[in-house]
């Protein structure tokens, strides 16, 4: 629990995202840490809630927690993920615009190239099943993905990992979008 | 002007006197309907003894009851209530509302006490008083089974009867006209039950506009979590584990924390009981639950009231108390409540079988049962412990402690009725983040949430639209709706002036009874007492107050300005 406040303070600390924009969770066995749903992430003592990981038994406190409680549960349902952080960064949502759901996003960076390789552009409505399958799918071979128009899903055996990926995925966007900027302006 | 049905039926029962008369436009437009008619009418009665012939039962629908509007099928009851003594009004599911209007009517009026046992008889045209002496003496159960062919009935059981100031009316054999005690005004006026047929249909002005606004409507309500994960799932049972986490749940009469609920969540009913779902009319959310055998499974309040609040995890027991409260005609909160009160100065638990056995002496007004269905405050008196009662103007508090949650709290102190939840409706910002979540440890902004959704819930009440719709929905959805049933052009704006109206005209009548500022407060353990490490702070409590007060334009005691009144039209 710990873990996930201390994340949810650097997501918004760093500047990842607003304190509203994004939700974060963490397996535990067959249980899942998650945020409050309307929580802020840089205020998050005393707003984790736990709930079953299984998808068909829902919970009484699903009514509290995020509203994509269901995206994290098929996340870990169907990839090896132990941590899943959600944010609405900036550069990402951009870029995700730029391109349509089942493309790809490839960065110009080496390190995003190298820790990222691509990451695929999906569609889904806040919280649906579409969006959980979706994001489920691509994160079975990839570390992170982004929602169009929404935001990053991003996972990680640690807290840590996942917000490494996140940062990534955000870095790698804001390269991209001012690179290819660069070179519309020449 | 469609949807409202332009009569009110006027029954007398001291000379059986039966009448209608049309109210004016002005009065429907500006009330609409359910609580605001009520209200306006109580408050035009005059000062009242509650257990007197001169006191009123208003049953008042609205102008959407009838219609396929979602959430549309409750009804309102306001009389004077013989446990607070402030104006009342009390809100019900099932069937009467729609029937009622069906048969014709916005509102139906009784006064007077008949000589003998009565019931009331309406089919459409047809009005009469019929004599109910084989019917009295029996529970509700029994009595609406004698009565249903005859329509959608509402009764009393042996508790209204025998006056019993935490007695119900029954609507249906399962929906109650809880709190208040407005089952012994019934039994006050000898009227032991009202049957109605209706089979008209409700006019509705613009039809395509309605089918628009009823379809977006039932979107909102079906995509929204509170009630797709939760109601519609788990029924209001699930509120059981959240109030738990948020440790708000009243333990003990709310002195403590020491207490397991994990028998009384949902997901165990669910497991143990594999409850059915059950419906209000026009109810998309079925929120009801009842299990196998069609034996009703009790509602969170209950649950809270009757279990952790006094120390009791026996969710069995807990099932059959609240059928014997069903059947006798006895509200589950303040019974629960009073229990919590009645332990606490007994200073010993109460047990599965006692929990039942006290239910069934409360019903029968015998031996304790006498003085616990006066209610926790006279209870509490009666035993030289009055600080032990937790209640609000009379009325006991239901199963949030408002140490957790300041807003509802506040709203407990402030509420016209006494200490009720449902007057704000504060549970769904502060515990249920809906529409968006607001911080519930924290006085700061209370005053004005408290008010501007006690203007919305009085204005909800006189649509008359359950409040688990706007979980979903909002003002604007129900201002089209009800524009579009009644031809009447209504904005958000107008149902929020119109909420604030009945809610001055409540205070007015309260204000003539006696009651001010000082009444406006809440329990002396919660600004005595920590829990958890959470308390009250007095001064920031009547810093609050006065902040709510300038906000509702009343001065430091409470009373509304003159310029204020003469905005509101009053």
């Amino acid at each position: 629990m710990k873990e996930l406040i201390k994340y949810g303070k650097k997501m918004v600390g760093s500047g990842l995202v607003h304190s509203h924009f994004g939700n974060v969770s963490k397996r535990v066995g067959d249980q899942m840490l998650i945020s409050t749903t309307g929580s802020m992430l840089d205020e998050l003592e005393g707003q984790i809630i736990t709930v079953p990981l299984d998808v068909t038994s829902p919970d009484e406190l699903d009514v509290i927690a995020s509203s994509e409680v269901n995206v994290h549960r098929t996340i870990y349902k169907e990839t090896s993920a132990l941590a899943i952080l959600h944010g609405h960064s900036t550069y990402a949502v951009v870029e995700s615009m730029l391109f349509k759901p089942g493309d790809s996003i490839v960065p110009n960076d080496s390190e995003s190239v190298y820790f990222l390789h691509e990451i695929p552009v999906i569609k889904g409505g806040i919280g649906s099943k579409e969006l959980a399958n979706n994001a489920a799918k691509a994160l079975r071979h990839h570390k992170g993905v982004i929602v169009q128009g929404h935001g990053t899903f991003a996972r990680g055996a640690t807290v840590d990992e996942a917000y490494v990926i996140l940062s990534s995925v955000e870095h790698a966007c804001m390269v991209k979008y001012l690179t290819d900027m660069a070179v519309l302006s020449f | 002007m469609s949807g409202w049905k332009k009569r009110v039926l006027r029954i007398d029962l001291s000379n059986q006197k039966i009448e209608n008369f049309a109210p004016e436009d002005s009065l429907l437009r500006g009330y609409v309907g359910g609580r605001g008619l009520g209200a306006k009418i109580i408050y035009e009665n005059g000062e009242v003894d509650a257990l007197s012939p001169k006191n009123l039962l208003v049953f008042a629908a609205g102008p959407l009851t009838g219609t396929s509007a979602p959430a549309s099928g409750r009804f309102s009851l306001s009389t004077k209530s013989p446990l607070t003594g402030t104006m009342f009004d009390s809100n019900c599911g099932g069937s009467f509302g729609p029937s009622l209007k069906k048969a014709g009517y916005d509102a139906m009026i009784v006064k007077g006490k008949a000589p003998k046992p009565v019931f009331i008889e309406v089919k459409d045209e047809e009005v009469e008083v019929r004599d109910a002496s084989s019917l009295w003496g029996k529970n509700a159960k029994e009595t609406y089974h004698v009565l249903k062919e005859k329509g959608s009935a509402l009764c009393i059981g042996r508790a209204g009867e025998k006056r019993v100031r935490v007695s119900s009316i029954m609507s249906d054999g399962v929906h109650a006209f809880g709190r208040g005690g407005v089952g012994a005004v019934m039994g006050s006026k000898n009227l032991k039950a009202i049957a109605v047929k209706g089979s008209g249909k409700i006019e509705i002005f613009d039809r395509d506009e309605f089918i628009k606004q009823r379809d977006s409507i039932n979107r909102l309500l079906i995509a929204c979590p509170t009630i797709n994960k939760g109601l519609a799932m788990f029924g209001t049972a699930f509120l059981v584990k959240i109030t738990s986490w948020m440790k708000i749940l009243p333990v003990d009469n709310f002195r403590g924390s020491d207490f397991d609920p994990a028998p009384l969540f949902a997901k165990k009913i669910i497991e143990n009981y594999s409850p059915l779902k059950k419906a209000c009319y026009a109810c998309p959310i079925a929120c009801k639950r009842e299990d196998k055998k069609g034996k009703e499974l009790p509602e969170f309040e209950t649950i809270a009231l009757m279990g952790p609040n006094i120390k009791n995890s026996d969710y069995g027991a807990i099932v059959e108390a609240n059928r014997l409260c069903n059947d006798y005609g006895l509200d589950t909160i303040s019974v629960g409540n009073t229990l919590g009160a009645y332990s606490e100065i007994q200073n010993r638990l109460i047990s599965s079988s006692k929990l039942v056995d006290l239910v069934r002496l409360i019903g029968e007004k015998e031996g304790v049962g006498k003085s616990l269905g006066e209610g926790a405050k006279s209870f509490s008196e009666s035993e030289g412990f009055p600080e032990k009662s937790m209640q609000v103007k009379g009325l006991e508090l239901p199963g949030y402690d408002p140490r957790g949650v300041k807003g509802l709290g506040f709203s407990y102190a402030t509420s016209n009725r006494g200490g009720c939840h449902t007057r704000a409706y504060l549970v769904a910002p502060e515990i249920l983040r809906k529409p968006k979540a607001i911080d519930p440890y924290t006085f700061a902004g209370k005053a004005g949430h408290a008010k501007i959704f006690q203007d919305r819930f009085a204005a909800v009440d006189s649509l008359v639209v359950c409040k688990f719709a706007f979980f979903g929905a909002g003002e604007e959805e129900y201002a089209g709706i009800l524009s579009a049933v009644t031809g009447v052009e209504y904005s958000p704006d107008d149902l929020m002036l119109t909420g604030e109206r009945i809610w001055n005209i409540e205070r007015l009548y309260n204000l003539r009874e006696g009651f001010g500022r000082v009444d406006d407060t809440l329990p002396g353990r919660f600004f005595a007492e920590e829990l958890d490490d959470r308390g009250i702070n007095k001064e920031e409590f009547l810093k609050t107050l006065e902040e709510y007060y300038h906000m509702r334009g009343w001065d430091e005691e409470g009373v509304p300005s003159k310029r204020k009144l003469k905005q509101l039209g009053i």
